[in-house]
């Protein structure tokens, strides 16, 4: 389980702290949204739990121990893909794993079972110019998985996709996530996104950012796009929406 | 002739040929072979004298192109990993590299024959001053260029310094790298000749002088035309092996 206690961090050299005093607890294998206004620090948020950077006081924890005791927890999946130009798709979700020198068969034989995994086992040999904006984000997750780690953090993984693309990756996401069992937060500045996705959403509010307000998405697992129209999914459709313009205008 | 113009490399060829004809024309108008000789004259001298040019003085030439460059590129690339490792070592070398730019490398080159004698070393030296910096800006630009972003998500995976430069900085900067080999293949041919003109006992840029002073106008052009076909050579090749494996540049 992950949990965050008082969490607050300040960028070098800013006279504001950016998040000051969060706190937030995700459930091993759930499906966590954040979403919050333009700079609100989400990103940052990853950034403290990837390893980027260090919290200037609080605590990160995992099952109860800080997460500098723990090695590669988190996988990191960013709002572009940034696949290397230079590398096949397969040696692309390779990376992870020849970085922390695994041996080169087992690698390719990993690598080719994520790419199976996200549907692309037979774009393994070409290059990522090849490929659609969709596939490259698919083929960007594999590689986030071949990362390791039983959290995978997705920061706006679809926010740069056409529409039609963007609905079809969220619905198979959810089919990866039920496959895979992993936790995942991910952010998102699209309410009926994380909606969509989530089992819970958090929302980071306040400048700076103190607090991450907590809401349960009472959708079951199995879930479709039409239950996004419920009368309850609706009110907290617009309840979200509400703070989010609250905090946009902050 | 209007079927050669919608081929790739027609057009070019045509000017060419225009251009030829015209300084063909032009040597026959003036009708003193031994100053300006024409296109058709040279051909012919260069064959007559193919021995002495192909088997004596083409090889002692190729051995300057050939270790000059390989010695150019070999500090350029140096000098830009240095640079890139370390911002005081970049901003220590900054200047006093800028600095060798701006002396006139043929000026000076008679000194290095008075160094070094008539040896390749004298050569050398003046290819390799002229030609590394090019080098080592190119190379240095491409290793700063890599994306910082990348960077980030290598050190997410658990990348080291030393796997970010090797798995990022080095395929960033190859492209710009093939640029400047392609910029400074004709310099190290043309500073090549112009070494050995200077102060050799043989090579091509020697044979060239050594035909100004029996006023034999054909017989100076005759290697000049021959570093012209390595130049040219050189550039296609260097131009295929970057299509083959730095198309990726422009997604950078």
């Amino acid at each position: 389980m992950l949990e965050l206690k008082d969490v607050s961090f300040t960028y070098q050299g800013a006279a504001e702290p950016v998040l000051k005093g969060i706190s937030m607890k995700a459930r091993e294998g759930s499906f966590v949204s954040i979403i919050g206004a333009s700079g609100s620090g989400k990103t940052t948020l990853f950034r403290l739990l990837n390893g980027l950077e260090e919290p200037d006081s609080g605590s990160i924890l995992i099952d109860g121990k800080p997460l500098s005791e723990h090695r590669s927890y988190a996988s990191y999946m960013p709002q572009q893909d940034l696949l290397f130009p230079w590398l096949t798709v397969e040696k692309n979700v390779m990376l992870p794993m020849r970085i922390r020198h695994c041996p080169k068969e087992e690698c390719r034989k990993q690598a080719l079972e994520m790419l199976r995994q996200v549907g692309l086992s037979e774009w393994a040999e070409h290059f990522p110019r090849e490929l659609s904006g969709g596939m490259r984000q698919r083929v960007s997750f594999a590689r986030t998985l071949c990362a390791g780690g039983k959290l995978m953090l997705l920061d706006e993984p679809f926010s740069a996709l056409d529409s039609i693309t963007r609905l079809s990756l969220q619905e198979w996401l959810r089919e990866q996530w039920a496959e895979l069992g992993r936790t995942i937060l991910f952010i998102t500045h699209d309410v009926e996104e994380a909606l969509f996705l989530s089992e819970k959403i958090l929302v980071l509010t306040g400048s700076p950012a103190n607090e991450l307000k907590e809401f349960d998405v009472l959708l079951p697992r199995e879930r479709t796009r039409e239950m996004l129209d419920l009368p309850g999914v609706n009110a907290l459709k617009a309840e979200l929406t509400g703070l989010l313009r609250k905090e946009a205008c902050v | 002739m209007i079927g050669m113009l919608k081929t790739k490399y027609g057009p070019a060829m045509l000017l060419c040929l225009i251009l030829l004809f015209i300084w063909q024309a032009a040597a026959a108008a003036v009708g003193r072979t031994h100053i300006l000789p024409g296109p058709i004259q040279i051909l012919v001298r260069t064959w007559e004298l193919r021995d002495s040019l192909l088997l004596h003085h083409l090889p002692a030439t190729l051995l300057t192109i050939v270790s000059g460059w390989l010695l150019s590129v070999g500090i350029g690339i140096t000098l830009a990993v240095i640079m890139n490792a370390d911002r005081y070592a970049a901003a220590l070398l900054h200047t006093p590299l800028i600095m060798t730019q701006t002396i006139p490398v043929m000026c000076i080159s008679p000194l290095f024959v008075v160094w070094f004698g008539y040896t390749l070393p004298a050569r050398l030296t003046a290819v390799v001053l002229s030609t590394f910096f090019a080098i080592t800006l190119n190379t240095y630009d491409g290793l700063r260029s890599a994306d910082p972003k990348k960077k980030e998500l290598l050190q997410t995976f658990g990348a080291g310094r030393l796997q970010i430069f090797l798995q990022l900085e080095v395929p960033s900067a190859f492209p710009r790298l093939m640029t400047a080999l392609k910029m400074t293949a004709p310099w190290v041919v043309i500073d090549a000749a112009v070494a050995e003109w200077l102060g050799a006992t043989e090579g091509l840029g020697y044979f060239s002088k050594r035909m100004i002073s029996k006023m034999d106008g054909a017989a100076v052009f005759a290697p000049l035309l021959i570093l012209c076909i390595i130049a040219f050579t050189g550039m296609a090749l260097l131009h295929f092996i970057e299509k083959k494996t730095a198309g990726y540049r422009n997604e950078l």
